[in-house]
C-alpha cells in the first residue's frame, strides 16, 4: 500500500470509529444534557461533515454507516435512515465538489437542510403515519427543538472532521 | 455533471439504494434480526460501559460540587430524616407483627410466587424516540421475550417490544402503543390506561373508558387487573390526579401519575413468567399485542365493579 492509500485507510478508519463513538455517546442516558426535553442526533451532523470533505462513494459509505447506527438506536426498520443519509451524503459530496465552494457557511447551509429533511421525514414516517395524535404539537415541541439542538452542535463536527481530513492526508491527494 | 451518471460512484449509489430499500422492507416485517444482532453485538457492550462510566461520573461530580454550607445543610437534613425513619421503623415492626398475625389467621398466600423476574439495567435511550423507549442489557439469553412486562419496585414501567440475544427494547407506559387493562384499587372500577404525547410530556397517563357515574376519585390507586394476559394482576400503576370529561364522548377519564418515573429509571425487572401469562394472547388470532389488554378491558365493561 502506497502513502496515499495508507493515509486514506487511516482517515477512513478514524471516521468509522468517530461515528461509532458518537453513536454510543448519543445513546448513553444522561451523558448529553437535554435542552427543552430534546437531545441531539450527533451522528447526523458528523456524517454530513465527512461528506463535505470526502469523495462521493466514501461519503455515501459513511452516510450508510451513520444511518444504520441511527436506525439501530431508533429501534424501527433498519435501512430508513441509512437510505436517507447514504443518498444525502452522496448528494452533499457531489454539491461540495462541483457546485459550491467548501467553507463553513456552505457546510452550515447544507447540514441544516439535510438535518431538517431527516427530522421532517422522521416526523412523517414515524409519527404521522403511526397514527399518533397531536402531530402538530409533536413537530413544534419535539422535532423542532431536536433539529435546533443538532444544528447548533454541527460546527463542532465541521471543525473536527476538517482537521481530520486535512491532517491525515498525503500531499498527492 | 453529465459524467456523474456514468461514474462508478453513481452506480454504487443505485446499488446501495436498492439494497437499503430491501433491508428496510425486510426489517419492517419480522426479518432482519441478524443485522440488528450484529450491530447490537458491537454496540451493546460499549453502551453498557459508557452508561456505567456516566453514572459513576455523575455521582462523583455531584459530591465534589457541594460546598461546606451545602454539606452542613445536607447533614442536618439527613439527621432529621434518620429520626423520622427510626419512628417509621418502629411502626413498621408493629405492622409487620400485625401482618404476620393476619396472614396466619386468614391464610393469605404470597401472591407473587409465580413470578420469574430478571433484573436488568437501562443502557441506552435514543434521542429520537419521543416516548422514552429504552434499551436494557438483558435479552433472549436471559429468557426475556416480547410482551414481557417490565416493572420496578414501585410499579409498572412498560413492556418488552423487541428482543435480541443480549439486549431488549422496552416500550414505556408513556407510549401510545401501551394499553393496560387496569382498575381502581379502592372501588374495583375498571378502565384502560393509555397515553398520548401531551400526557407523556407531563409524565402522566390516562385511565380511560370510565362510566359517567364513576366512583374513581383523586388519590385512588390504580393497579393492573390481569385481563389480557400481558400484565399480572395487582401491579401498581399510579395514583389518580384528577377525573375529567373525555372531549370525544360522554365517558370520563382519570389522569394518573405513574409510580415509576420512566424518564429517568435506571434499573428494572422483567417478569418473564407469571400465572395467566399470554392466556388471552393465545386464545384469539387478533389478540397479539398489549393492545389486547385494552380490548379485554373494554369487552369486560368499563365500569366493572
Amino acid at each position: 500500500m502506497n502513502g496515499e492509500g495508507r493515509m486514506k485507510a487511516i482517515r477512513f478508519f478514524a471516521y468509522g470509529i468517530e461515528l461509532l463513538v458518537l453513536f454510543v455517546v448519543q445513546e448513553t442516558p444522561g451523558l448529553v444534557p437535554a435542552v427543552f426535553g430534546a437531545r441531539p442526533l450527533l451522528v447526523l451532523p458528523a456524517a454530513i461533515s465527512i461528506a463535505v470533505f470526502e469523495r462521493e462513494t466514501a461519503s455515501m459509505a459513511f452516510g450508510i454507516e451513520g444511518g444504520l447506527l441511527i436506525d439501530f438506536g431508533f429501534g424501527g426498520a433498519l435501512g430508513f435512515h441509512a437510505l436517507l443519509l447514504g443518498a444525502g451524503c452522496y448528494l452533499i459530496s457531489l454539491i461540495a465538489a462541483n457546485l459550491l465552494q467548501t467553507n463553513f457557511l456552505t457546510y452550515l447551509l447544507l447540514a441544516s437542510a439535510a438535518e431538517a429533511a431527516v427530522y421532517l421525514l422522521q416526523w412523517i414516517f414515524f409519527f404521522v403515519f403511526s397514527g399518533y395524535g397531536h402531530a402538530g404539537y409533536a413537530l413544534s415541541a419535539h422535532y423542532l427543538p431536536m433539529f435546533c439542538y443538532t444544528a447548533v452542535l454541527a460546527p463542532i463536527f465541521y471543525a473536527f472532521n476538517r482537521t481530520l481530513a486535512l491532517q491525515i492526508r498525503s500531499k498527492e491527494e | 455533471m453529465k459524467d456523474i451518471f456514468h461514474s462508478t460512484g453513481f452506480k454504487a449509489l443505485i446499488i446501495a439504494v436498492f439494497a437499503l430499500l430491501g433491508l428496510t422492507l425486510t426489517t419492517a416485517g419480522a426479518g432482519g434480526a441478524s443485522v440488528s444482532d450484529a450491530i447490537g453485538f458491537l454496540s451493546t457492550p460499549m453502551e453498557r460501559i459508557s452508561t456505567l462510566i456516566t453514572n459513576n461520573a455523575a455521582a462523583t461530580a455531584q459530591d465534589a460540587a457541594q460546598s461546606k454550607e451545602e454539606l452542613a445543610a445536607e447533614n442536618a437534613r439527613l439527621k432529621k430524616q434518620v429520626d423520622e425513619l427510626n419512628r417509621k421503623l418502629i411502626r413498621y415492626y408493629t405492622y409487620q407483627q400485625e401482618n404476620a398475625q393476619l396472614r396466619k389467621f386468614l391464610e393469605l398466600k404470597n401472591e407473587n410466587q409465580d413470578f420469574k423476574p430478571v433484573s436488568a439495567a437501562v443502557i441506552a435511550r435514543d434521542p429520537a424516540n419521543l416516548f422514552y423507549q429504552f434499551t436494557i442489557d438483558q435479552g433472549s439469553d436471559a429468557a426475556i421475550s416480547v410482551y414481557d412486562p417490565v416493572v420496578t419496585e414501585s410499579g409498572v414501567a412498560g413492556w418488552v417490544s423487541s428482543v435480541s440475544a443480549n439486549y431488549a427494547r422496552v416500550t414505556t407506559i408513556l407510549s401510545p402503543d401501551t394499553k393496560i387493562s387496569a382498575a381502581d384499587k379502592v372501588n374495583r372500577e375498571g378502565g384502560v390506561v393509555s397515553c398520548d404525547i401531551r400526557f407523556a410530556d407531563q409524565g402522566i397517563v390516562k385511565l380511560g373508558l370510565l362510566s359517567e357515574k364513576t366512583a374513581v376519585k383523586k388519590g385512588d390507586i390504580v393497579v393492573t387487573n390481569g385481563l389480557g394476559g400481558v400484565y399480572p394482576r395487582d401491579l401498581a400503576v399510579g395514583t389518580v390526579r384528577a377525573v375529567k370529561n373525555d372531549p370525544y364522548d360522554v365517558s370520563l377519564y382519570a389522569e394518573v401519575t405513574p409510580f415509576v418515573d420512566v424518564k429517568n429509571v435506571r434499573d428494572v425487572m422483567v417478569i418473564t413468567s407469571f400465572q395467566g401469562q399470554g392466556e388471552t394472547l393465545d386464545d384469539g388470532a387478533s389478540a397479539s399485542s398489549p393492545q389486547t389488554a385494552a380490548s379485554a378491558a373494554s369487552s369486560s365493561g368499563a365500569g366493572g365493579k
